[in-house]
C-alpha cells in the first residue's frame, strides 16, 4: 500500500532537496577520494563542485525567505576564537607543541655550522620540577652566556635531535608520553625547549623526556655546513667523540650522552665554561636524557658533519 | 586506464543516487508556488539530469 502526505510546501521542498544534495556532496567526495583514474576522479570533483553550488543556492533561498534563520555569533565568542586561533598559529610557526605528549620544538643558540642529526630516547625524572624564568622562554632566542641551551619539557619517549644551519636550529620528535593524561603547568604547554642562557655555565642541560637513556641515533644528514673557524685547532676534547661521558664537574654541554653512537666529521663543540664547575643538577646528566651532542651546543667549531650510528 | 572495481562501484552509487534525485524533482517543482524556487529547483533538475549523463559516460 502507498501512503500519499498531500503536498508539500516550498520550504519542505527546498529543505528535502537540500538534504539530498548534501548527501550527494558526501557521496562525490568519497567517490573523489577513492577514485584513481584521474578522468574519474576529475568527474566526481566537477560533479561534487556542482552539488556545493546547489547547497548554496539553497541555503541562500531558505534563509532569504526566512525559513532558516542563522544566527550570527556575539563579539565575545569571536574574540575568544580568534584568540585561541592566534595562540594555535603561534605555537604551529614555532614549531612547539607540548603538551606533555610530544616536545616538537627548534632550539636555536648555538653558533654552529653544519648539519646535525640525531635521535634520542629517553626520560625525564625531572619532570615534575618547575623550570626557572629563563627556561620558560620561547626557542629562538641567541644563546648568551648561560646555563642551558637546551632545556625541555617534552614527553616521555622517543624524540628527535636534528640540528641544522648555522645556529645549530635542532628540532625534538617526542612521541609517547605516559604521562599524557596529566595536567601540565602553564609554561610547559609553551615550551618545549628554552635555549636562552643567562648565567650559567652549563650550555646544554636538558631535562626532557628525551635523551633519557642516553642513546643517539645520529640520523647521518651530511654535513652541509660552514665552519668559518676550520682552521682554529681544536682542542683534544673536541676531537673525540663517541661515547663520551660525562664526568662529574664537566659541562653538559658535551658527552652528556652516555652512548653516542655517532661519528662526527670534525664536528665538535666549543665550550668556554669547559673549566667552570656546574652545579649539582648539572652534573648528573648520563642519565636524565642530557643531550650530548657535540657540536651541538657550545660556539660551534663543528663542520657540521656528524654521522650517527644506531647504538643500544 | 581502466576502472577499478571500487571505481565502478562508486559510479554505480552516484548513478542510483542521481535517479533518484532526477526522478523526484520534476513532481515536486510542480508543487512549487513560489517561482523562485521553482526556477531555482528547475536549475539543480537540470544539474542532475547532467550528471547522469556525465556518469554514464565514465562506463562507455
Amino acid at each position: 500500500m502507498v501512503q500519499t502526505f498531500g503536498r508539500m510546501s516550498d520550504p519542505e521542498i527546498a529543505f528535502d532537496i537540500w538534504s539530498n544534495e548534501k548527501l550527494l556532496a558526501d557521496q562525490y567526495h568519497m567517490a573523489a577520494l577513492e577514485s584513481s583514474n584521474q578522468q574519474v576522479k576529475h568527474t566526481f570533483l566537477q560533479m561534487h563542485n556542482d552539488v556545493h553550488d546547489n547547497v548554496l543556492r539553497l541555503h541562500q533561498y531558505l534563509h532569504a525567505t526566512g525559513h532558516y534563520p542563522v544566527k550570527q555569533a556575539d563579539q565575545q565568542t569571536i574574540n575568544q576564537t580568534r584568540s585561541m586561533v592566534e595562540n594555535m598559529i603561534g605555537q604551529a610557526r614555532t614549531g612547539q607543541q607540548t603538551y606533555g605528549q610530544q616536545a616538537y620544538g627548534q632550539q636555536y643558540g648555538q653558533p654552529m655550522y653544519g648539519t646535525q642529526g640525531g635521535f634520542q630516547t629517553g626520560y625525564n625524572p625531572y619532570q615534575n620540577v618547575p623550570l626557572p624564568e629563563w627556561a620558560r622562554s620561547t626557542s629562538q632566542i641567541p644563546q648568551e652566556a648561560g646555563p642551558s641551551s637546551q632545556y625541555q619539557t617534552g614527553g616521555y619517549g622517543y624524540a628527535g635531535t636534528y640540528q641544522t644551519g648555522q645556529y645549530g636550529a635542532g628540532q625534538q620528535f617526542g612521541t609517547y608520553n605516559p604521562y599524557a593524561s596529566v595536567p601540565l603547568p602553564s609554561w610547559a604547554r609553551h615550551v618545549s625547549q628554552a635555549t636562552r642562557q643567562e648565567e650559567m655555565p652549563s650550555s646544554a642541560y636538558q631535562t626532557g623526556f628525551t635523551g633519557g637513556y642516553g642513546q643517539q641515533y645520529g640520523a647521518g644528514m651530511a654535513g652541509a655546513g660552514y665552519n668559518p673557524y676550520q682552521n682554529v685547532p681544536l682542542p683534544p676534547w673536541a676531537h673525540s667523540t663517541a661515547q663520551t661521558y660525562q664526568e662529574p664537574g664537566a659541562t653538559s654541554q658535551y658527552g652528556v650522552s652516555r652512548y653516542q653512537g655517532g661519528y662526527q666529521a670534525t664536528g665538535a663543540g666549543y665550550n668556554p665554561y669547559a673549566n667552570v664547575n656546574l652545579p649539582s643538577w648539572a652534573r648528573h646528566a648520563s642519565n636524565i636524557g642530557e643531550q650530548g651532542n657535540i657540536g651541538q651546543t657550545g660556539y660551534g667549531y663543528g663542520m657540521g658533519s656528524q654521522y650517527g650510528q644506531f647504538q643500544r | 586506464m581502466p576502472l577499478t572495481d571500487k571505481e565502478l562501484g562508486m559510479i554505480e552509487e552516484c548513478v542510483r543516487a542521481e535517479t533518484v534525485v532526477v526522478r523526484k524533482l520534476p513532481a515536486m517543482i510542480q508543487q512549487c508556488t513560489d517561482p523562485q524556487l521553482r526556477q531555482l529547483m528547475s536549475e539543480i533538475h537540470q544539474t542532475h539530469q547532467r550528471h547522469l549523463d556525465q556518469l554514464s559516460g565514465q562506463i562507455r
